[in-house]
């Protein structure tokens, strides 16, 4: 009884077994809700939430793909990418502005506000200012209504960039809470903290004098900072030459790409691909070195060869400037094509300009295009610069037209080199009168009326010709239609049939044409077609790409005149050359032919009196030809004729291309002597390799020596600098250092053991080592050993074993 | 009496959750300690280190006389009103962001409250068992329970520690409710604790602002955001072990009050079924020891120690996974954790001494065998 009683006061079994039960219900229940709101977030709604933690997790850099080289038919390098760097300012590490804005605004060339605007930027994330603000306080703050102004969980944000007035921001919140004014205000004015770019594709010897001038030292003489100076690996086109073949090269445009010249056409085999690098970075902005990976790796660019010889290029470079001083020219171009093949050995324009500095309008191009030029804004006059004479210059060809129109009547077989026309100096078409501009020539035979560049004659002989079959042979000979050569900006020239009301051919214009008058060609187009008459007839389209880069079988030529024809034009061709004194005496011992052409320009809608085009084409040997040359002047002085302006340059660089030996690759004595006369500029070598160097110099005809003081295999400085006029008299001293090497010095070699190739990798290239791998794996052994001291840029050989 | 042997599931339930502990704390904080400096593995030794001490203390007790600890109740709760005194001198409490809930020992930190806890469940288990009448007349009601309590609670809350206030409230609660406590006594207690906890609401508004977030009246979480997307992109299955990314400084104290959000990141719905399961079968087999427990002091406090140790659980999953508004509660066991992971052990010591003198045998009528059990013992 007394147990019972004592059992009802205190709680019972079933009492127990009750609020158990009822506990556990509960619980069951917040159990079943915490699973339904685990399933609803996990498995429902969990669409969406992997893409947003990616989105603030996952950064996605670009890895530059590096550009091919292009180089010449023998392999010389013409255009290469080398090692720049890109200066950029911490604009918060900046500790004197001014000073450091004057130093770079002198150095490189800068506006100096323009480097204050870039050196001052305020930052442009979010700076948290203040933690444990109330409810209230929030809200008088937030009252304001600044922008950049944000307060998050208690928390008070400043976003400085978008901060308008950042006094009254922060008097009035240093009013609002209590709080210290300087503190808001420099919170509100921060500056960014992240690398701003003030220039890239800066001379790296350049850069690092730069950065050095604006070190900051502490009482002990250390180096405490850069003033903000941050300098950044960047890449340059460096062009051997800088006028060297400007016209076929081209350059990059400051975003790397080609703008001009085979840079652009070949844009797509020189760029590559770009790769991309994934990586993870945590809340701060850190990256996450295990987390990170390489996407796509990058396509590297692949290098170019181009038909151009350098020794022969060089060789007509300087053809087309003696002709250029001699008549006085707006421009000269010629081009050495080889007959066989199409491809053109050489192709020279003057003006031209400087490839490492093709921003700047060439000064010869400003005296020679001064009419064209004005009214142009700076832009619109570069861009005149740029465009490639010998494909996009348009004129009427006159008479070198005329072995045109004589080779196709002597394929059709209206005439042969011995029927007979009468040149009575004049002949009257339909109601005007073409006068003969050598003649009168009496009775002459069709060989010889070409040869004499007798007018009537070629309209006698066209008269011959049904204009429709005329007019397709001199669409076979490639006119009126680009030649598809790989350069840009290449001009289609005009051919025009121009009709009467009934549907002929109006037969003034037919028998102008004879001669080379209303129609427009290119350079191009005219060396092309006057190749494919003496080419045995077969017409081969001009390339500048060699048939290694384009790897495909070399279109099969077209057959526009039989080899007899040919011939035939061959040998008249061979009289224009033996009726003229002065040319027979330059080409003494050689077999040469060719055609003279001066024609009036056609500027306005009538023939100028004064102003012409003259030029000649020329070939060689006559019996077999290996090169045609043709060089054309655009507007040379009053006096100027085909024969005497043209012709000259022609053959003798016809001359220079038949004695140079091919077989001889690397440029010549004699063309480094050549180099010589001109100006040569230094180049900047800090930080290249030292072969690369080397091969630049020798390039170039610098004689230069290593200090024998220095050993390495990186170039730290040189006694010259970079852009001075180089005096042959003088040589280049070069100073050897490795990797790193402004900071040059020894590391001690890593302990490796048990790491994978990938963080191998990442630990030597930080300490400026080059890993060599053996196996797969993990690293097992290596060499040198751990703790070993090495100079920087030495190879560490490890064996990896799985 | 003392040769019954511990309850194996429970233990071995304890041990799993104490395990996916370690290695999630090692987890989680990996990155976070090797970015401030230290070791990778820190945390994780650390963890290692205080859960072999918890189990060991656990391990001790469980093997002395449950019985004893009812001598020291009044020892206990002065010590815990001593301990939560002094936390809140500056120089011995130790203030991280605007809280001083931590006593520095030097090797590790100390948090008066979680000793309160016990002390508490220990306190209210002993008066209730001895003198049951205490909690059916209100004067003495007041005197010997809600006075005391109310001390407790209010110096942990000017620590302030809302979140521990609110769990020696309901672990005290626990106890008077398996007590057998009347309702309408306590009514007007649970009214003025709701009272007290609206006062400090408005008192701090950053209370306030964290319930308005909580109800979507504007504002955002971050810490909730990240444990979301966290948990969210665990999906069904898990990223797999150490492939969690919010450990990259997204989620802050991942190691700590959110380290369910990193099991479901980790781990998916799967992990966290079973982490709710081993939490589960824990308390489940908890109320059974209590109610086949041999007396009423060894049933008090065996279900109230469940039943705290499921409102831990809950209140922590519920603010990871934005059930409930945020407020600081650990996950026992798993968190990681230094002095309050040996006392959470070794609240655990006297259940597995009780669980000595329990049989599971048959399933029906088990409430009747331990008073026959005992009837026939006394004679």
């Amino acid at each position: 009884m007394n147990i019972k009683k004592k059992a009802q006061r205190e709680i019972g079994p079933v009492g127990k077994q009750n609020r158990i039960m009822i506990a556990m219900v509960v619980l069951s229940l917040c159990l079943i809700i915490v699973i339904g709101k685990l399933f609803s977030l996990q498995i429902v709604n969990s669409t969406g939430k992997y893409e947003r933690q990616v989105d603030q997790l996952v950064e996605e850099v670009p890895i530059k793909a590096s550009r091919g080289d292009i180089y010449d038919r023998n392999k010389n390098v013409l255009a290469k990418d080398s090692s720049a760097t890109a200066v950029n300012v911490i604009p918060y590490e900046v500790e004197d502005p001014d000073r450091l804005a004057k130093t770079l605004s002198s150095k490189l060339g800068l506006k100096v506000e323009d480097v204050q605007t870039k050196i001052s930027v305020l930052e442009n994330d979010i700076v948290e200012v203040k933690t444990g603000i109330s409810q209230g306080a929030a809200v008088i703050v937030l009252s304001h209504n600044f922008a950049g102004v944000t307060i998050e969980e208690g928390t008070l944000y400043f976003e400085p960039i978008s901060i308008k007035d950042p006094e009254a921001v922060a008097s009035a919140i240093s009013k609002d809470l209590d709080y210290d004014y300087e503190s808001l205000y420099d919170k509100a004015t921060r500056k960014e903290n992240q690398p701003v770019l003030i220039l890239g594709k800066v001379d790296n010897a350049l850069a690092l004098e730069i950065r050095e001038s604006e070190a900051i030292k502490d009482e002990e003489g250390e180096i405490e900072s850069y003033n903000g100076i941050e300098l950044l690996d960047d890449y340059r086109r460096y062009y051997t030459n800088g006028n060297f073949a400007s016209y076929i090269l081209g350059f990059t445009g400051t975003d790397y790409s080609g703008l001009y010249g085979v840079e652009a056409t070949y844009e797509d085999v020189l760029s590559g691909e770009d790769g991309v690098v994934y990586f993870q970075k945590d809340a701060d902005g850190n990256q996450i070195p295990s987390q990170t990976k390489i996407l796509k790796e990058p396509v590297q660019g692949e290098d170019i060869v181009l038909t151009i010889d350098s020794n022969i290029q060089l060789m007509a470079e300087k053809a087309v400037e003696e002709a250029a001083a001699t008549w006085k020219t707006k421009s000269v171009t010629a081009i050495v094509m080889e007959t066989k093949t199409g491809e053109v050995v050489a192709m020279a324009t003057t003006p031209d300009y400087n490839l490492n500095d093709p921003f700047t309008l060439d000064p010869n191009f400003v005296a020679t295009h001064a009419a064209d030029l004005t009214g142009k804004t700076e832009q619109e006059k570069l861009a005149e610069m740029y465009k490639n004479q010998a494909v996009s210059f348009i004129y009427e060809p006159g008479s070198t037209f005329k072995a045109l129109t004589g080779a196709a009547a002597l394929e059709e077989g209206v005439i042969t080199p011995d029927t007979v026309v009468y040149c009575g100096g004049s002949i009257q078409i339909g109601d005007a009168v073409i006068n003969c501009a050598t003649g009168p020539h009496g009775s002459i035979t069709v060989s010889d009326a070409i040869a004499h560049s007798c007018n009537p004659g070629l309209v006698q002989i066209i008269e011959k010709l049904n204009p429709d079959v005329f007019y397709q042979y001199v669409y076979n000979f490639g006119l009126g239609e680009t030649t598809g050569i790989e350069l840009d900006g290449e001009e289609a020239g005009i051919v025009n049939r121009l009709s009467t009301a009934n549907g002929g051919v109006n037969e003034v214009d037919y028998a102008t044409f004879s001669f080379g008058q209303g129609l427009a060609v290119t350079p191009i187009q005219i060396v092309s077609a006057l190749n494919c008459v003496v080419n045995n007839g077969y017409y081969v389209k001009p390339t500048i790409i060699s048939s290694e880069t384009k790897g495909q079988a070399i279109e099969s030529p077209k057959q526009i005149i039989s080899k007899e024809t040919s011939a035939a034009t061959r040998e008249i061709m061979r009289k224009v050359v033996g009726y003229d004194a002065d040319m027979t005496a330059l080409s003494e011992g050689y077999s040469i032919g060719g055609k003279t052409g001066t024609a009036e320009k056609f500027i306005n809608g009538e023939y100028s009196s004064s102003k012409y085009v003259t030029s000649f084409y020329c070939f060689s040997p006559v019996e077999d030809p290996k090169y045609s040359v043709y060089v054309v002047l655009d507007e040379p002085a009053a006096g100027a004729y085909g024969s005497t302006s043209a012709a000259p340059t022609a053959i003798s660089l016809i001359k220079q291309a038949l004695n140079y030996n091919s077989a001889d690759t690397t440029l010549s004595g004699a063309a480094t002597e050549e180099i010589q006369k001109g100006t040569i500029t230094v180049p900047d070598l800090v930080g290249q390799n030292i072969d690369f160097a080397a091969s630049i110099l020798n390039e170039k005809g610098i004689k230069y020596v290593v200090d024998p003081a220095t050993s390495g295999t990186m170039v730290v400085n040189q006694s010259l600098p970079t852009n001075s006029v180089y005096d042959p008299n003088t040589e280049l001293i070069l100073a050897l250092g490795n990797a790193d090497s402004a900071a040059a010095g020894t590391v001690i070699v890593p302990d490796l053991k048990g790491l994978s190739i990938q963080s191998a990798n990442e630990i030597l290239t930080g300490l400026g080592l080059n890993l060599k791998i053996t196996g797969n794996g993990f690293a097992s052994s290596q060499t040198p050993a751990a703790t070993t001291v090495v100079d920087k840029g030495s190879d560490v050989s490890v064996t990896f074993t799985p | 009496m003392k040769n019954g042997k511990i309850d194996r599931p429970f233990l071995i339930a304890l041990m799993l959750l104490a395990g996916i502990g370690v290695i999630m704390v090692f987890s989680a904080s990996m990155y976070s300690s090797t970015i401030s400096g230290e070791k990778g593995y820190a945390l994780f030794l650390k963890q290692l280190v205080f859960v072999i001490l918890g189990v060991t203390v656990m391990g001790v007790m469980s093997k002395i006389d449950y019985r004893i600890y009812k001598k020291y109740y009044m020892v206990g709760i002065v010590i815990s009103v001593f301990l939560l005194i002094i936390v809140l001198i500056p120089g011995i409490g130790l203030k991280v962001n605007d809280a001083r809930r931590w006593i520095d020992l030097k090797v590790t930190t100390f948090q008066p409250s979680e000793f309160a806890k016990v002390a508490v469940i220990l306190y209210f288990s002993t008066i209730i068992s001895r003198k049951p009448g205490i909690i059916k007349e209100n004067m003495p009601f007041l005197l010997n329970c809600m006075l005391p309590l109310g001390l407790i609670c209010g110096l942990t809350a000017i620590e302030p520690s809302l979140s521990a206030a609110m769990a020696i409230a309901l672990a005290a609660g626990g106890v008077l409710y398996f007590g057998g406590i009347k309702f309408k006594l306590f009514y007007p207690y649970l009214g003025f604790g709701l009272l007290a906890v609206a006062g400090l609401m408005i008192a701090e508004p950053w209370r306030l602002d964290r319930f308005n977030v909580f109800l979507g009246k504007g504002g955002y979480d971050y810490q909730i955001s990240q444990s979301l997307l966290a948990i969210g992109t665990g999906g069904i299955f898990g990223r797999g072990l150490g492939n969690g990314k919010q450990k990259y400084l997204f989620l802050p104290e991942l190691q700590n009050d959110f380290i369910f959000a990193n099991i479901a990141e980790e781990f998916g719905f799967i992990g966290c079924l079973l982490v709710l399961g081993l939490f589960a079968f824990v308390i489940w087999r908890g109320f059974q020891i209590a109610q086949k427990s041999q007396d009423t002091f060894a049933y008090l406090y065996t279900s109230s120690v469940m039943m705290l140790l499921a409102f831990q659980v809950l209140v922590n999953i519920g603010v990871a996974s934005a059930i409930i508004p945020v407020t600081g509660m650990a996950l026992p066991f798993i968190s990681a954790g230094g002095s309050s992971m040996i006392i959470l052990f070794a609240m655990m010591g006297p259940i597995l001494n009780i669980s000595r003198n329990v049989e599971f045998g048959k399933k029906l009528e088990p409430n009747r065998k331990p008073v026959l059990n005992k009837k026939k013992i006394v004679r």
